[in-house]
């Protein structure tokens, strides 16, 4: 089951919203107090047996107030096999009558939970297979008890809200671990990871079995460890008993110094405690959808580790969700704009998304974190100049790729246009800042107006510059532009893409047709999309194509494909990325330190 | 709808007037109590004198104690719980303990559109075909 919506009526600050859950992964975005961390808390609610609403959490600005409770409506999306499991045991609980009503098999049911209080008298749930079948099915349910004991186990995604001192590991007793105290819940996790079945079997009085136990236990954590830890492969975990009957856990690492989990950073005990958290879910569910929530994740993280903790959570994202919320720019997702949702909170409407379909959603996002994202804060020893953000968008989701993973923390300095391009090296060269970089050029009559500019030919003359041109990866001179490297089905694919984004936006004047790609067109490309574009738009428009949209579209196209087919589409791309590699590692030994 | 009802225990008082609760009837009222179709919903204490004349005065003595228990039935409701697991025992017991069901809000959204579009189209499909 996939969360698709949720519907959210007086919780906190949010009197009426709705969140479209349109991805595995949704970073929620705005500034203090916007009320991010109610939606995430809200969502939680649809957890429904281990969450209790309280009137605290009413909207004050609700009819309700003060006694009500808040409205949580959530809408899944049921695959065809969680489909069939639901229809078993509907087949259990309904009349036979009401059950010949829904199809036995189904690709496209949705089920949705209503909340307004605690309890299962006070929720319901609904079927819909559009223009099949839908259906209120808690009214007509006959043992209540029975079905929702197995609805929730087998069927309901589990719900998972983690605030940050859920996720620290407290040295514990064995008799901490056999309670119910959430603080001792991350080395509980951790100690069924590593195999234990029953921590009862830690207070055996043989101490051989207890030791020998326990050893099993690091051994199978290690290897897990070493799999998943990335950040630090010469971590060594023991557990181990200290004051007495207390059991702690211990790090050894590089420095071959050993370490209480507790007196490493928080960023590092943030990080840790998350991977447990995660393997454990894995553990446990197999292979059952699980929802995770967390509000503003890994505050504590260095740069490198809110980066390997966002990979965590892309491999989360694979088979599960995860809804955050974030002041973190490193944590803030990139590659999808589409996952990054926007909260502002006003004086009369409370908290609300911000559903305007931005054109340019880095901008928005750049503004609510307060920073020039991929700007860099300091400008990097060795820049990658290109001339707009089309080029910067591009090489900054393709220096992702795992090959190019040395390049992804150059700075790729936006010119603003090829003409801009001489300042810009002026500025960063020989006689200013000094710095070294490779210049990225079209091939086109622009670009070469632009190579005979004094200050640029002064400094991309220097040892510590290059350049490097489009055609430099064809075996022709045809004019191209940095769209030309990719091939040109996919792009006029994502170029349709791109226009019918923009219907809700009425930019255009008449009804948009696809641009059909029949035969190979003439470089540069961007000219016959241009020309067909405006055939869209009124006389007296100024639109233009948004060209790093459409780049955008293409690479999200991209991402949807197998590992191979990504290297045949990128191939002239790639070859292009090679060559600024190696001119990378060619001016390195210039770059000033 | 589960039922309210009581359960009474008479617990004896012995003659010299202590009261002490046995073992026995400790472990069945913890028995009652744990059973997971019986909510507790209040309790009193009472107790069960008799007057006995005692050199020419009335006395009143105690004989017994008796402790009713108010509790929500939840055999032969929907609601019944043998044999589901602790997380809905739990639920449940908490949302009979905090009172009647709240009335469901009137809140359609899209999803309830769907369905009672569907709803009616079936019925007027059906209107059709028995009219046919």
């Amino acid at each position: 089951m996939k969360l698709k919506t949720v519907e959210i009526y007086d919780f906190k600050s949010i009197s009426n919203e709705k969140l479209e859950v349109n991805s595995n992964q949704l970073c929620l975005v705005g500034k203090n107090e916007s009320g991010k961390s109610s939606i995430i808390s809200a969502i939680s609610y649809l957890n429904v047996l281990e969450t209790t609403l309280e009137t605290s959490l009413l909207n004050k600005s609700s009819d309700r107030y003060p006694n009500g409770l808040p409205i949580i409506i959530g809408t899944f999306k049921l695959r065809k096999n969680v489909y069939s499991k639901l229809y078993k045991l509907l087949s259990e609980h309904l009349t036979n009558e009401i059950l010949s009503t829904i199809n036995k098999q189904s690709e496209d049911c949705q089920i949705q939970i209503k909340r307004w209080g605690n309890g299962l008298s006070n929720i319901s749930i609904s079927i819909l297979s559009l223009g099949k079948f839908g259906l209120k099915i808690s009214d007509k349910i006959e043992n209540t008890a029975k079905f929702y004991d197995s609805f929730f186990k087998e069927i309901y995604p589990n719900i998972e809200y983690f605030e940050n001192e859920d996720l620290l590991i407290e040295p514990s007793t064995i008799e901490e671990l056999l309670g119910s105290d959430k603080k001792f819940e991350t080395f509980r996790k951790l100690l069924v990871i590593g195999g234990c079945k029953d921590f009862n079997d830690l207070n055996n009085s043989d101490i051989n079995f207890v030791t020998t136990y326990l050893s099993d236990i690091e051994i199978k954590l290690n290897q897990i460890f070493k799999k998943h830890y990335k950040q630090d492969q010469s971590i060594n975990i023991k557990i181990v008993p200290a004051l007495g009957d207390k059991l702690n856990l211990i790090i050894r690492d590089s420095s071959n110094k050993s370490f209480s989990i507790n007196e490493r950073s928080p960023g590092f005990q943030y990080y840790f405690s998350f991977l447990v958290n995660k393997l454990y879910t894995k553990y446990i569910n197999g292979g059952k959808n699980t929802i995770i929530l967390l509000d503003e994740p890994g505050h504590s993280l260095h740069p490198k580790g809110a980066k390997d903790l966002l990979k965590s959570f892309d491999d989360i994202s694979e088979n599960s969700q995860i809804i955050y919320t974030t002041h973190n720019p490193f944590l803030a997702v990139r590659n999808c704009v589409d996952s990054l949702i926007f909260v502002n909170k006003s004086a009369t409407e409370g908290t609300k998304i911000n559903k305007k379909p931005f054109l340019n959603k880095y901008q928005v996002l750049r503004k609510e974190l307060g920073v020039m994202l991929n700007d860099s804060f300091l400008i990097g020893d060795i820049n990658l100049v290109v001339e707009g953000n089309t080029e910067k968008l591009a090489f900054h989701r393709l220096f992702q790729f795992e090959k190019y993973r040395d390049l992804e923390w150059m700075n790729i300095y936006n010119a603003d246009g090829v003409n801009n391009i001489p300042q810009a090296i002026n500025y960063l060269g020989k006689n200013n800042l000094k710095l070294s970089g490779i210049a990225i050029l079209d091939s086109d009559a622009e670009a070469n107006e632009v190579k005979k500019v004094k200050a640029y030919k002064n400094n991309i003359n220097e040892n510590n510059w290059e350049e490097i041109e489009i055609n430099s990866v064809f075996n022709d001179k045809n004019p191209r532009t940095f769209e030309d490297l990719f091939p040109q089905d996919k792009y006029i694919e994502a170029y349709n893409n791109y226009c019918h984004s923009l219907k809700s936006l009425e930019v255009f004047d008449k009804a948009f047709v696809d641009l059909k790609y029949i035969e190979e067109v003439q470089t540069p490309i961007i000219n016959t999309v241009s020309t067909h574009f405006k055939t869209f738009l009124s006389d007296d428009s100024k639109s233009n194509i948004t060209k790093q949209d459409v780049i955008r579209h293409l690479l999200d196209i991209v991402d949807e494909m197998p590992l191979k087919e990504q290297m045949s589409y990128l191939s002239n791309v790639f070859k292009l990325c090679d060559k600024i590699k190696t001119n990378f590692l060619k001016i390195e030994k210039y770059a000033n330190n | 709808m589960p039922i309210t009802k009581h359960k009474i225990f008479k617990i004896k008082v012995s003659d010299d007037g202590k009261f002490t609760i046995s073992k026995a009837i400790e472990r069945t009222i913890n028995e009652f109590l744990s059973e997971s179709n019986k909510v507790y919903v209040n309790h009193s204490v009472t107790t069960l004198t008799e007057d006995i004349q005692e050199y020419d005065d009335l006395k009143t003595i105690c004989r017994y104690i008796i402790l009713s228990i108010v509790y929500k039935d939840l055999d032969n409701t929907s609601l019944n719980l043998k044999g589901v697991s602790k997380k809905i025992r739990d639920t449940v017991h908490i949302e009979i303990e905090s009172g009647d069901p709240i009335k469901e809000p009137e809140i359609i959204t899209d999803f309830d559109k769907e369905i009672l579009e569907f709803k009616t189209k079936n019925e007027v499909e059906n209107t059709t075909a028995n009219t046919v």
